[in-house]
């Protein structure tokens, strides 16, 4: 009897997880299935598996747009946010852990709490301040103002926390200065940490739209996510020709990040409840 | 040697320190001094207009209807993706076998870029070619022109809303479920304890405080949402799904009103800070 019951919960399980997982990759297979249609049955009976394979439609989309520009752009630009992010975090969360200086509680507290302070309300006063730059329309604007991080500061100073201070001491015993200590002592041992904040960081930029949408105008300049909002906007059903383009530009992507998962999956679930 | 380490360490916070002065703590000052004027960004004039954008704002109807369609974006994205993804990490919890390919499946769209995700709902809306209406038509159901309709539009973004950040849930209660007392259960399970009970009487008060993160990050993050309903609606038809980051959009970017924009911005992150207030007082609360 309790064995019966038992198996009616693992078959009712399994059918409700199959039934969700189908409607969440529904998107995604559609997507695949629609980009790899011949243009003559775009509009005739619907299949949901692949069946043919037309790929011409990604030939075509390629030359229609400058998708491998805007993959270059994208790459520019997330691979600089991700370093500029690490970089400034890293040495930022060694002087909030190792040090005490003059306004340190105020300024942690200040720096955590702009985290609470949403992107909409800060792009209008910041187009302002790039225009005034000179940096309108220009890959800079995309990089600079996003190459620190409250959430890798409060993330690598946790850490940090955790190293022994001894590892600093010794190499500090051994000459080494201040840098040297976070490059070479520091930061290896935080491999981890450091993983974690850079996919973060690349993940952002690398999906960023609304910034690059109000900063970038031309289209030798746009990233991956600009171009496929442009593409969209100018062969609105040509869904054959559409879907070539967003799959192109998103399943490597994609497959990257599932393939980085782990620590993609750490760092939100340690994130989200030791915070 | 105090001194020297303050040199130190204010050389080592400089970089984080001056990017966050000059491109949020700055920006976030100006745009307050922006929304108490009628600026439009091409003038030099900056004229003072004191409360007027903010007594005008609380005075649109447009802006009512925004709120509204806000709330309810928020509320229903956030506690059904926090239900059902708490539902999920349940079941995965029983199949240890198979929960990675699972997890796998409802990460992914957590990662896509929605630009991508927005144009591939397109499709699938679509009411002759888009794969939803062709199945409710195949059921005999009515298939509505989900994103051209002003009763369907919202409920269309939801469930891209939905789809986008169930995924979050599903991993961040999986982890919290991962790290309870399995003893305290095994015990229960010796005491005949049925199953539903333990779910009733253990894991959700136990998981209580991942149930707190899991909502106000939700509401947090849904209510600034732009992305995607940008693409599959604009905030039409006539407001239907005008959220309010796409309302500040249009005002700023499209009418050049930066100071009304502004107003709203700070009207939405007056909202975002009581939340997160809310959410430390919960957690006080909760340690004490």
């Amino acid at each position: 009897m309790k064995s019966t019951k038992k198996l009616l919960i693992k078959v009712a399980d399994h059918l409700t997880l199959i039934v969700i997982s189908s409607v969440v990759i529904l998107p995604f297979l559609w997507m695949i299935t629609t980009s790899l249609k011949p243009p003559k049955l775009a509009f005739s009976s619907p299949y949901l598996i692949p069946t043919h394979f037309y790929w011409q439609n990604f030939v075509n989309a390629w030359q229609e747009a400058p998708f491998a520009r805007y993959y270059l752009n994208s790459i520019i630009v997330a691979i600089s946010v991700t370093f500029g992010q690490v970089f400034t975090s890293a040495l930022a969360a060694y002087a909030f852990d190792r040090f005490e200086f003059p306004f340190k509680r105020s300024l942690w507290f200040t720096l955590l709490a702009s985290m609470m302070v949403p992107l909409p309300l800060l792009v209008i006063p910041s187009f302002q301040i790039i225009q005034n730059l000179h940096w309108a329309d220009n890959l800079a604007a995309l990089i600079i103002p996003r190459a620190w991080s409250a959430f890798g500061i409060l993330l690598l100073r946790q850490f940090i926390h955790s190293i022994p201070r001894d590892f600093d001491d010794a190499a500090r015993m051994d000459g080494a200065s201040t840098v040297r200590v976070i490059w070479s002592v520091i930061l290896p041992l935080a491999r981890p940490a450091v993983a974690t904040l850079a996919l973060f960081a690349f993940l952002f930029a690398w999906n960023d739209f609304l910034w690059p949408l109000i900063v970038l105008n031309t289209p030798e300049n746009f990233t991956v996510p600009l171009g496929i909002a442009n593409f969209s906007g100018k062969y609105g059903t040509r869904w054959t020709l559409l879907m070539a383009a967003t799959v192109s530009a998103t399943i490597p992507a994609v497959i990257a990040f599932l393939a980085m998962q782990k620590s993609l999956i750490r760092g939100l679930a340690s994130g989200g409840i030791n915070e | 040697m105090q001194t020297r380490q303050t040199r130190t360490a204010y050389l080592l916070i400089a970089p984080a320190l001056l990017l966050f002065i000059g491109f949020t703590a700055y920006p976030f000052i100006w745009s307050a001094q922006i929304s108490f004027t009628s600026w439009d960004g091409l003038n030099a004039v900056k004229k003072f207009v004191g409360f007027q954008n903010y007594i005008q704002l609380f005075q649109d109807a447009e802006f009512r209807q925004s709120i509204s369609v806000t709330t309810i974006y928020t509320v229903s994205v956030t506690l059904i993706s926090t239900i059902l993804g708490f539902a999920i990490a349940l079941m995965l919890q029983r199949r240890k076998r198979s929960s990675a390919i699972y997890r796998t499946i409802f990460f992914s769209p957590v990662v896509t870029a929605p630009v991508a995700a927005a144009v591939v709902w397109q499709l699938l809306f679509d009411p002759y070619v888009g794969i939803i209406d062709i199945g409710l038509r195949a059921l005999h159901l009515p298939a509505p022109n989900w994103l051209s309709d002003t009763r369907w539009a919202l409920p269309a973004v939801i469930i891209v809303g939905i789809w986008k950040r169930l995924g979050f849930a599903v991993i961040v209660y999986a982890a919290g479920m991962s790290s309870l007392p399995v003893s305290c259960f095994e015990a229960a399970d010796l005491d005949g304890v049925s199953g539903w009970q333990k779910i009733r009487y253990m894991t959700i008060p136990l998981m209580r405080p991942v149930t707190t993160l899991v909502l106000i990050t939700g509401f947090i993050d849904a209510i600034q949402v732009f992305d995607h309903i940008f693409l599959l609606t604009s905030g039409g038809p006539i407001g239907s799904t005008n959220v309010m980051s796409l309302f500040l959009y249009n005002q700023g970017f499209r009418l050049f009103r930066l100071g009304y924009a502004s107003a709203i911005g700070w009207t939405l992150f007056t909202v975002i800070l009581g939340l997160t207030v809310l959410q430390w007082q919960i957690r006080r609360r909760g340690e004490s």
